[in-house]
């Protein structure tokens, strides 16, 4: 079990991880603070051997995946509005916030792909491992996810 | 930035400004703490239970919340509660441990808290038929879904809720003898409770009927999606309703969904229905929260300012009984005609349960799906010490039933491994 010390360099350190993970999954803020603090729990109190940083990455990437999914069988009082916490970010340029909300227009299965492809920079197999799904379908959902997303950001123009 | 191109970069700056709120790991290492100090003292509570618990009384104790002042943090259940109701309702509960049924306490607010026995009468048939039709049958009940919204407008795809009329015959030989009429009208703030009827099944499932009047009008609360309305009252600079908050006499709070019967309801009259489960032992009272109050003035402290309050205890002891369904490896599922408890198939702490469909197979072939990736027939849903509950949005024919199938997954979190499962129980022999 981790030393309240450990935890916490590692919860700091992974917790936007965690987050952004919740978020590109349930597209609401509140929720997602809610998965990643049940996730953090649950990382305090594993009993799991973590032999690197890495593992501990992929670990919080496949519990945050579940509780998600979970999280998803409760689906009541979603009000917050994804505009409002749009306001709140401080994009650098107009271009990112079009880019944001064609990302959140994305089915989940798209965007959870785009998300771990081009910002954790998993490779399709390690994809393919972490969402249990064969590779090809990752490599299908990714292929179409951006072809949308050219797609919807084409039509903005 | 071209846009014909995905732009990589771009993606990258924005999933950079994606943060979890500041105090997400502090609420983590206070839940953690409060953990140690349970196990220390040999009270090793169940940990879903302690997450929703912290969860629904707000994620900071200290109240401040993530978004903003009013937008009070929600359990994963998706529920909106005062933070400072866990206090209030603990000071309840010590109370209630003592001075059971005495007429006027003192709490640490220095308000009065009133305690009121309801008196509890068997239904008769035509009551049974009144109480079935409106906690189990009534159409009006709103099957709309939350509306959640993408940033483009569209509303998402959440699953379907339906509602099924009830066979008065059918009803009248499943609930007869344990459909209590209530003879309890309490004054709260300016609001009347009529609590109306009651049933209760013996693993804790239960439904409440009765009208929230005010002649001024019924102000501070709002739909909140598959017929639900949620009162936040306390965000009223006035004050106002914070809803009821039901609890077992030894402390375990009830997880609850108040439903708003829309046909008959009127803007100084609500006819509802609360649904509730939870850890209810055999004989044990139901203890049903009544306040109105408001948030402190800043909203900071996570005090809520009582400005009335009333507890209402329910003794039931005429439960409905429940069928037992057994799996191959004989782990057990018990249905009544208004919800489902099973228990927890692995003990394994590090395996977590993630079901995905829970579907009742009658035996003249159809079929009621409780909850599943497209379709949502559930009011309640809990899962705590080992066990979930859900309350149905029907009525179930307990003699009709061929078979429950659970299909989902267990989760490994030390190896990381993932089983599928499709378990099947069956009527126990």
């Amino acid at each position: 079990m981790l030393t309240k010390e450990e935890f916490t360099c590692l919860a700091r350190k992974y917790m936007d991880t965690v987050f952004r993970v919740a978020m590109n999954y349930l597209k609401n803020k509140a929720d997602a603070d809610d998965v990643t603090q049940n996730v953090l729990l649950k990382l305090y109190k594993s009993d799991v051997h973590f032999e690197s940083e890495e593992h501990v990455k992929h670990w919080l990437i496949r519990v945050t995946l579940n509780e998600c999914k979970n999280f998803l069988r409760f689906p009541w009082q979603k009000h917050a509005s994804l505009e409002d916490y749009a306001e709140t970010l401080r994009m650098p340029e107009p271009e990112h916030r079009e880019m944001f909300n064609a990302v959140m227009t994305l089915p989940t299965k798209y965007r959870i792909i785009l998300y771990l492809y081009y910002y954790e920079g998993y490779a399709t197999a390690e994809i393919a491992e972490l969402l249990q799904i064969p590779n090809g379908t990752v490599r299908t959902r990714l292929a179409r996810g951006r072809e949308q997303l050219k797609k919807m950001l084409k039509e903005a123009e | 930035m071209s846009r014909k191109e995905f732009d990589e970069k771009c993606y990258k700056e924005i999933m950079d400004c994606l943060h979890a709120s500041d105090d997400v790991l502090e609420e983590v290492l206070k839940m953690a703490e409060q953990k140690n100090m349970n196990t220390e003292n040999g009270e090793m509570r169940d940990d879903k239970q302690r997450i929703r618990n912290q969860n629904e009384y707000g994620k900071n104790n200290d109240g401040k919340n993530n978004d903003s002042k009013n937008s009070h943090s929600k359990n994963s259940h998706g529920r909106h509660w005062h933070p400072a109701r866990v206090a209030a309702a603990a000071v309840v509960l010590c109370a209630v441990a003592g001075t059971m049924f005495s007429t006027e306490i003192s709490t640490y607010a220095e308000e009065a808290i009133h305690f009121i026995e309801a008196k509890l009468s068997p239904a008769s048939e035509n009551d049974v038929e009144t109480f079935a039709d409106a906690a189990l049958g009534d159409k009006s009940i709103s099957t709309d879904h939350a509306e959640r919204t993408n940033s483009s407008g569209e509303v998402l795809d959440d699953p379907d809720s339906q509602r099924v009329a009830v066979d008065s015959v059918t009803a009248n030989e499943l609930l007869v003898g344990n459909v209590q009429n209530v003879d309890a009208s309490v004054d709260v703030g300016g609001y009347t409770f009529n609590f109306e009827q009651l049933l209760v099944d013996k693993n804790g499932n239960g439904m409440l009927s009765y009208t929230i009047s005010n002649p001024n009008g019924v102000q501070d609360w709002y739909e909140s999606g598959y017929g639900e309305i949620t009162f936040n009252g306390y965000l009223n600079p006035d004050g106002g309703l914070a809803g009821p908050l039901l609890h077992s006499e030894s402390g375990a709070f009830l997880e609850e969904r108040t439903l708003l019967r829309s046909d008959i309801s009127t803007d100084t009259e609500l006819h509802l229905v609360t649904c509730f489960a939870g850890n209810l032992q055999e004989n044990e009272s139901i203890l049903v929260e009544l306040e109105v109050g408001k948030d402190d003035e800043n909203g900071e402290s996570g005090q809520l300012i009582v400005q009335d309050q009333k507890l209402v205890t329910f003794d039931v002891t005429d439960k409905l009984e429940c069928v037992t369904l057994t799996d191959e490896n004989g782990a057990a599922a018990e249905v009544s005609p208004i919800g489902l408890v099973y228990a927890d198939t692995t003990a394994d702490k590090n395996i977590e349960d993630v079901p995905e469909s829970i579907t009742l197979k009658y035996t003249d072939g159809t079929e009621y799906v409780i909850d599943g990736e497209d379709a949502y027939n559930t009011v309640v849903s809990l899962k705590d010490s080992g066990k979930s509950w859900y309350v149905f949005n029907r009525l179930v024919d307990t003699g009709k039933i061929q078979s429950l199938d659970i299909k989902g997954h267990y989760f490994n979190f030390t190896d990381e491994s993932q089983e599928n499962y499709d378990r099947t129980y069956t009527i126990a022999e």
